[in-house]
């Protein structure tokens, strides 16, 4: 009897838990990384918005779901199955991005493009459809974005502002442009027939992006997504020669935001293995556990003790450091203030074990 | 002849006594603030280990973990070293002092001895934390390498248990070396620390 109620505790305690943490921040990332024109392009672009999507749920303490589909992945199907088995509570955030080809059919009335994989027309899906759906889903917040109908300029270049170095979480910008707000936000990188331009090291709508919200983080200023998409119209514009087109209906809402004096930490994800290393930093958690944990860890996820580390920075290209597995775990088995990681590129055996990974780490202030 | 000949003297010593140029490597103004900012990070990072590894709250087993960690930050993991001549040198020391009575007292230990005795210090508690780094030397090369040097103010603060407090203000200096390496077509620094010296410590 004694055995029952103790198991059947341990089930609710279990359902609670599941069940409580706090909003889901979904991430779905579609980037066409394997077209010969675009796809180095439309690499650094993921790269940047995953290390974007990074930020956000350290600073704004959202559990991550994220879905992240490159090279041959990124195609309708897996899109349409995405979309379809995407679940939301009424507090979460949906964030939809896409880099790669787009157009729009001579009968299109929308004033947002169509997603073309692989520049095909029968891997088309209407952006607009892509935001209907997501909002049947009911989240309480919605951004659906394209950086789409790109080619490339060699003549052409802005800058990337992106800092090469560690993230730092330091204010509560993030929390006011995604946590605290409901309904939602629609954007494309350019207007009806008009052609998005692709630069080297990104696109240059999702380059322009980064930038203008890279100056509200930093500055610590007051975040506003209209003002946001006006200032990344204007600068896309003036870089690019192309407009990004955007419809903001956005309020303040309240939600369940932890106080400003709850201790920023790293949030769960459903990938075990950056859990695993959540749980190994600097997030509270006892000292000797995290000590503790490095060989199994070690033995759980990697191949080898020798395989590679490379931790970037934030812009997803420069190499801060090199390090072998080992290395790496007992680094951040006893670091300070590491909250978070985001995993650019991974390289596994036919067993699933990393053989090679490439992160970029947050930092809290 | 006479003329020529003290031409030639005062030429021959012009040359012997010029000064040779260390050459130093030039960075761009955004290179030299992300490399300041990494030797920021890193002195960060180890004075707040070297706090953790002093401190009574954390268990032997964590503090020994965290000092295998920092050594790694050392050149050679803190041991003696060949260096591109094959000379073999002398491990990095830490060199500390202390203040007893208005007079400054240094040592200077082999960082290895330095952070396994800091495990057992007699302080229930280790504060150790560092104002920005004051200043960063160009980068000169040497041999097969580049070096730099940091100067930066540390705050000690120990604690006993029965609340007597210790806290001095020290200037140092640490010696860093650098490998540079060219990945996808970016200077990356390979950054190792040597000895760190004390200048002055002040209450």
């Amino acid at each position: 009897m004694k055995a029952i109620k103790l198991l059947l505790t341990i089930i609710v305690i279990a359902g609670l838990s599941i069940k409580s943490h706090s909003q889901t921040f979904h991430a779905i990332v579609f980037a066409d990384t394997d077209d010969p024109k675009i796809g180095a392009s439309v690499k650094r672009d993921m790269e940047k918005i995953q290390n974007e999507i990074g930020m956000i749920v350290s600073s704004t303490r959202m559990w991550l779901n994220g879905y992240y589909h490159s090279g041959r992945e990124a195609n309708k199907e897996q899109l349409l199955t995405v979309l379809q088995n995407l679940r939301c509570e009424p507090e979460d955030v949906v964030f939809f991005y896409y880099s790669g080809h787009g157009g729009r059919a001579v009968d299109d009335r929308s004033k947002y493009p169509q997603i073309r994989f692989k520049a095909s027309d029968s891997e088309a899906y209407p952006m607009s459809k892509v935001d209907e759906v997501i909002a049947a889903k009911r989240p309480k917040f919605r951004i659906v974005m394209g950086d789409l109908c790109n080619s490339i300029s060699d003549y052409l270049s802005v800058k990337s502002e992106t800092g090469s170095g560690k993230s730092v979480v330091e204010n509560d910008v993030y929390e006011n442009l995604f946590k605290n707000v409901k309904g939602s936000v629609l954007v494309a990188s350019s207007k009806s027939n008009e052609t998005s331009i692709a630069f080297p090291d990104g696109g240059a709508f999702t380059t322009c992006f980064l930038n203008e919200l890279g100056r509200i983080v930093s500055g610590n200023q007051q975040a506003d997504w209209k003002v946001l998409l006006e200032k990344t119209q204007k600068a896309t514009v003036k870089a690019a020669n192309h407009t990004p087109v955007f419809e903001v209906n956005v309020n303040s809402g309240s939600s369940q935001s932890a106080s400003s004096s709850t201790p920023v930490t790293g949030q769960q994800t459903n990938n075990s293995f950056l859990n695993a290393l959540i749980n190994m930093a600097d997030n509270g958690g006892d000292r000797n556990q995290r000590v503790r944990s490095v060989q199994p860890v070690l033995h759980e996820y990697f191949d080898s003790p020798h395989s590679i580390v490379e931790i970037f920075g934030r812009d997803g290209k420069t190499r801060l450091v090199r390090e072998n597995a080992q290395e790496f775990l007992e680094r951040v088995s006893t670091s300070y203030k590491l909250i978070n990681f985001v995993e650019l590129d991974v390289k596994k055996t036919n067993g699933g074990k990393i053989t090679y990974v490439k992160l970029h780490e947050i930092y809290r202030k | 002849m006479k003329k020529i000949v003290y031409i030639l003297i005062f030429a021959l010593s012009a040359t012997l006594f010029t000064p040779l140029k260390a050459q130093t490597l030039t960075l761009s103004d955004k290179e030299q603030a992300e490399f300041k900012e990494r030797i920021n990070t890193m002195l960060e990072t180890f004075l707040n280990d070297l706090s953790s590894i002093g401190s009574k709250d954390n268990s032997i087993e964590f503090k020994k973990a965290v000092i295998k960690s920092t050594l790694r930050n050392f050149i050679n993991n803190g041991d003696p070293y060949r260096d591109s001549s094959g000379y073999l040198k002398k491990e990095p020391h830490m060199q500390t002092s202390v203040l007893r009575n208005g007079k400054e007292y240094k040592n200077k230990l082999p960082i290895k001895t330095y952070l396994n005795n800091l495990m057992y210090i007699r302080y229930e508690k280790v504060t150790i934390t560092m104002s920005e780094t004051l200043y960063l030397s160009n980068l000169y090369k040497v041999g097969d390498h580049y070096e730099a040097n940091a100067t930066y103010f540390q705050y000690f603060r120990g604690e006993h248990g029965d609340g007597r407090l210790y806290q001095d203000k020290t200037k140092k200096t640490i010696r860093i070396i650098v490998q540079i390496e060219e990945v996808y077509g970016k200077k990356v620094f390979v950054v190792r620390f040597g000895d760190i010296d004390v200048v002055q410590t002040v209450a």
